[in-house]
């Protein structure tokens, strides 16, 4: 067995102080900003939200990739909002120098939380995503509203006690992905990743960053799923800068563009671009 | 969980993606599957432990009320052999350049005899549970996990990669394995830098699998869908056959 692999497998026997030690020896982290000092260039931190997953930001990766930007689109868990905020807040103190962070519908409850006390964070950027305040949770935001159909999601009981919600296929493409290419969309039905019940109505705490924080949003005109009009009263409550694209719920698959304008643009104003 | 009633007579087939990768790693194949009305749903793998990402695939197959095909990729191959294991609805296994362990193998194990990878392959995130989320270091992503990817795709996957424990990898099989009394499949890419083929030929052979070589790296199903595909289909023809 390799010196590498044996002392691997090591870490999951012996625990986390062995696991530590042996990290800072044989694994050198080269640290995760790959772009040059003399440059004080964002690395791009994307959150995808629930009934999708990172895939949804390809088209806006590829784009800023090619623009020479360093991009990570972590895994956002869809667990609960706080252990969610966790594993982003965890990943984002593994990144040196500025971050712009990005948050897709629920995603953008979770990187709200994820970003308070991290000064890393530089501007945030929420597209058709939740900005919810304290006590708030998307179930509550979404009460005013009409309710959808009774089948609209599908439940799955896991482990303990636990619910998985996901979205009925049959209603994915009409609502979820509304003006995603059908057989795109279909696929996306079959790869969407569940969001706990319990996460649906999880309150938001007292610190947010989006108080302090630089923000910006984008609005998709042709959402479905989280009403324009909430999205707006959410924004202007943040105080962002908003822009509006004529887009579904994730409007940043058929209309990166304007998720990228508003990730630039946050770029510009706090001189990381 | 039934999704599409017009479909009632063929199986479900569900894909288990497996580490940094997700669900979309899957998208080639589940179009075409979806357009031969196929029912198809590819849930998450969390790549947490091997336990529980098995129970939570099992507790996903639990709520389809009919029979499933289920297909494993990479890490993805031991999920779906524990998973199975006395599910009754799921009718084969199909594994595309999976592991498939024995009782008390993991992968790591599995991958002790190969000569080991440079010991910055994998980024490290320390986690607040004192486990080890591991990452694939990007600049290593192209060459030795998606072999064969076009370059601008490869980066694009490596930035939405999802990580795995290092816990998952060294954890051990359990003794119920699905594999060993189900009907098997195996697409094996002869170029894949993350597997060595002998050892996925060793697996496949001992699980009695039905193989299939392919001129791909790690990722065939991306490279090649249509070999992923006749495998799940003869699965399902089998699995027909024999209901």
């Amino acid at each position: 067995m390799s010196q590498f692999l044996e002392l691997v497998a090591k870490w999951h026997v012996r625990g986390a102080a062995l696991c530590v030690a042996i990290m800072l020896v044989f694994v050198p982290v080269a640290g995760r900003s790959q772009t040059t000092n003399q440059s004080q260039k964002a690395t791009v931190v994307l959150v995808h939200g629930a009934w999708a997953d990172a895939s949804s930001f390809d088209a806006v990766i590829g784009l800023l990739q090619t623009a020479g930007y360093t991009v990570y689109a972590p895994p956002n868990e869809l667990r609960s909002l706080a252990s969610d905020a966790k594993v982003i807040s965890t990943f984002l103190k593994t990144i040196d120098g500025p971050v712009i962070l990005v948050g897709h519908s629920y995603g953008g409850a979770v990187i709200s939380v994820a970003s308070v006390g991290n000064p890393n964070v530089k501007a945030l950027v929420y597209v058709d995503a939740f900005v919810p305040d304290a006590g708030e949770s998307p179930g509550s935001l979404l009460a005013p509203y009409p309710a959808p159909p009774k089948d609209f999601f599908t439940a799955v009981p896991f482990g303990s006690g636990g619910v998985d919600v996901y979205i009925a296929q049959k209603y994915y493409g009409p609502v979820f992905a509304s003006d995603v290419p059908a057989p795109k969309a279909a696929a996306m039905a079959a790869e969407q990743r569940p969001l706990t019940q319990a996460a649906l109505t999880d309150k938001a705490p007292e610190d947010e960053g989006w108080k302090s924080i630089p923000s910006w949003y984008v609005v998709g005109d042709a959402d479905l799923v989280i009403p324009p009009a909430l999205q707006l009263k959410m924004a202007e409550r943040a105080k962002a800068h908003i822009s509006h694209t004529d887009g579904s719920h994730p409007s940043m698959v058929e209309h990166p563009e304007a998720t990228v304008a508003a990730i630039m643009a946050a770029m510009s104003a706090t001189q990381t671009r | 969980m039934s999704d599409n009633a017009r479909d009632a007579g063929k199986p479900a087939i569900v894909l288990v993606h497996g580490a940094w990768a997700d669900s979309s790693c899957w998208n080639d194949v589940v179009g075409r599957m979806q357009a031969d009305g196929y029912t198809v749903y590819a849930p998450p793998n969390p790549l947490r432990s091997l336990a529980a990402d098995a129970a939570s695939i099992a507790a996903f197959l639990k709520a389809i009320p009919g029979p499933v095909i289920l297909v494993g990729h990479s890490y993805g191959g031991a999920v779906i052999s524990v998973a199975s294991a006395g599910r009754s609805n799921v009718k084969a296994l199909v594994f595309i350049d999976a592991f498939v362990p024995d009782a008390g193998e993991s992968c790591l194990g599995l991958l002790s005899s190969y000569p080991a990878p440079p010991s910055d392959l994998f980024t490290p995130v320390q986690l607040d549970s004192g486990e080890t989320d591991l990452y694939f270091t990007p600049k290593y992503f192209n060459a030795a996990f998606a072999t064969g990817i076009e370059a601008k795709a490869a980066a694009v996957m490596a930035a939405t990669q999802r990580p795995v424990t290092a816990g998952a990898l060294g954890e051990n099989a359990p003794a119920e394995l699905g594999w060993k009394a189900l009907p098997n499949w195996y697409v094996l890419g002869s170029l894949d830098q993350a597997i060595p083929p002998p050892l996925k030929s060793m697996m496949a052979e001992r699980a009695k699998a039905s193989i299939t070589h392919v001129t791909a790296g790690h990722l065939s199903m991306i490279q090649h869908p249509e070999t992923t595909i006749s495998a799940i289909v003869a699965a399902c023809e089998a699995a027909v056959l024999v209901s």
